[in-house]
């Protein structure tokens, strides 16, 4: 039976149009639960309303 | 390497004082790079001929008085992410375009050239500054020098070894998750990671935009301090440099840091299950040396550091795939095993998922702020273990495991790691120590203050102390 796990990875490897080893595709399925909690970690009550670091510039004189 | 000064400090005193000529220099080191290079894969391009001539030009500089700094004569590795304009950059990759970064130097190697310094050619890299040491992909692979089969970490693994052994009195790196500090950390030298913008990082492959920095890596934190005053400053060339004056960091370094207020965390970087007994005991030591030196050491919770890990992980693998989806998608073998399934980490997580990485950035950097109010520095381990073993490295640890130095990008913050003992194996323990944006100079005085009660980043590998021939020795006048 193909995990939840599997599934997930095999359509965001496909949405980012790569294409792996199965060696590989079992690495990105082992570990994908601990990335995905640790994304999901992010997302605290404190960080609500904060703005993103990150910055840009609409001058035309800038990179 | 008994008759060559093992730092940059003392070879500038020799070069001046004429025990010694930056031709004799030069020659002893790239005799090292012969003899040492195939065993432990620290240069990947040699340049004897450009090396030899700008080693000519420092001595004739000097005869005459012309003296351009400590830098003047030195020689120097770059890492093969940096341009430079007389080897080809390759990333350690087959597919980086050859002609990135050809026949032209990034700022940060301009500004060596412009002090003088010798430039011996490009030092190996973790392909493209990430991923891992790979035996298969047909480039040097860089082993540790107190242990040859243990790895030198990565990324700037090749100035690391380089540096340890003697091959090179210093040199530049990259550090966007711990690539000059895991290195420092694992051959037992001092590596500084800048304050993100400090020092311009145009003309380096990019991996993190937001987390990249160049840093320099060196025996001691005065030699660091050496190369940061050269390379630190503005270049409107990098969109992300600051426009902050440099400090004369060396003339910061009093070795007085009485007074001076050390935050030891008690959580996460202390209490994390995967930290090697001996590496605690070590930076606990070298914790004491410090308060023993007039520290007021004080202890401080820093709280979400494993969230900031994991934010750190994430911008890193999400930027890295921007920059590398379409040669990864068209050439997925001709990356590296370990390089690929890195950046391709990536596509693990969602677009807004980025975004909340770079708020939570937002808010971790005001957690950090305020827990460094009352303090000037932390210290802390720069890594869990000694050096691992190459034939143990594991993927599933190398994406999931504790870091204690990517936290440390995700808020830009200059972070020294300092040598601080040796296991029982015979591998170096290193510690950190963090400070506050811009605060290069206090970072670089805490790490030259304790290295004047210590001689850890003086140890020279087994495998360095080859005798040199007779050729090439030069004969010391003093």
């Amino acid at each position: 039976m193909t995990s939840d796990a599997a599934i997930s990875v095999k359509a965001l490897l496909q949405a980012a149009q790569l294409t792996v080893t199965d060696e590989e595709f079992e690495l990105f399925v082992k570990t994908y639960p601990d990335l995905r909690a640790g994304a999901d970690g992010m997302y605290l009550p404190e960080v609500r309303y904060e703005e993103p670091g990150l910055n840009f510039d609409a001058r035309w004189n800038t990179a | 390497m008994t008759d060559i000064p093992l730092t940059i400090k003392d070879a500038a005193a020799a070069l001046r004082n004429g025990a010694i000529t930056s031709v004799d220099l030069t020659r002893v080191m790239l005799e090292r790079i012969d003899t040492l290079n195939p065993s432990l894969g620290a240069f990947i391009a040699v340049t004897p001929d450009t090396a030899l001539a700008a080693a000519r030009q420092a001595d004739a500089d000097l005869q005459q008085s012309v003296d351009k700094g400590p830098l003047h004569g030195i020689p120097l590795g770059v890492k093969d992410i940096i341009a430079t304009r007389d080897a080809p950059t390759t990333a350690n990759s087959h597919v980086l375009d050859p002609e990135w970064g050809a026949g032209w130097d990034a700022p940060v190697v301009e500004r060596l050239r412009t002090a003088g310094a010798v430039i011996l050619g490009k030092t190996v890299t973790s392909e493209f500054a990430c991923g891992a040491p790979d035996p298969d992909n047909g480039f040097p692979m860089p082993k540790n020098p107190w242990n040859l089969e243990h790895s030198a970490a990565g990324s700037s693994a090749g100035t690391g070894i380089a540096v340890a052994a003697g091959l090179a009195l210093g040199g530049l790196g990259t550090d966007t998750g711990g690539s000059v500090r895991g290195p420092a950390a694992s051959n037992g030298h001092t590596g500084l990671k800048v304050t993100f913008g400090r020092v311009p990082k145009f003309g380096c492959v990019p991996l993190g935009y937001s987390l990249d920095s160049v840093g320099p890596m060196a025996r001691t934190a005065w030699d660091c301090a050496a190369l940061l005053k050269v390379i630190a400053g503005y270049d409107p060339r990098d969109p992300t440099a600051a426009d902050v004056p440099v400090a004369d960091y060396t003339a910061a370094l009093t070795s007085n840091i009485r007074g001076l207020r050390v935050g030891v965390p008690t959580n996460y970087f202390f209490d994390v299950p995967d930290l090697d007994l001996e590496v605690k005991n070590a930076v606990l030591a070298g914790i004491e040396v410090l308060k023993g030196l007039g520290a007021d050491v004080r202890e401080v919770h820093i709280p979400h550091a494993e969230v900031a890990k994991n934010a750190n992980n994430l911008i890193l693998a999400a930027d890295g795939l921007a920059y590398h989806r379409d040669d990864l998608r068209d050439r997925w073998q001709s990356y590296g095993r370990y390089t690929r399934t890195v950046i391709a980490r990536g596509a693990m997580f969602t677009a807004s998922d980025y975004v909340q990485a770079q708020r939570f950035r937002s808010y971790f950097k005001k957690v950090i702020a305020s827990a460094m109010a009352d303090l000037d520095v932390l210290v802390t381990p720069t890594s869990t273990t000694p050096a691992e073993k190459i034939a143990d490295m594991n993927m599933t640890r190398r994406m999931l495991g504790v870091s204690f130095t990517g936290i440390w990008n995700l808020v830009g913050l200059p972070a020294l790691a300092v040598p601080c003992g040796f296991s029982s194996g015979g591998l170096p323990l290193s510690m950190q120590i963090v400070g506050k944006p811009f605060e290069e100079a206090t970072v670089l005085s805490v790490g030259d203050a304790y290295q004047q009660s210590v001689d850890w980043q003086l140890r020279v590998p087994p495998i360095a102390q080859v005798p040199l021939t007779s050729s090439s020795r030069p004969v010391l006048t003093s």
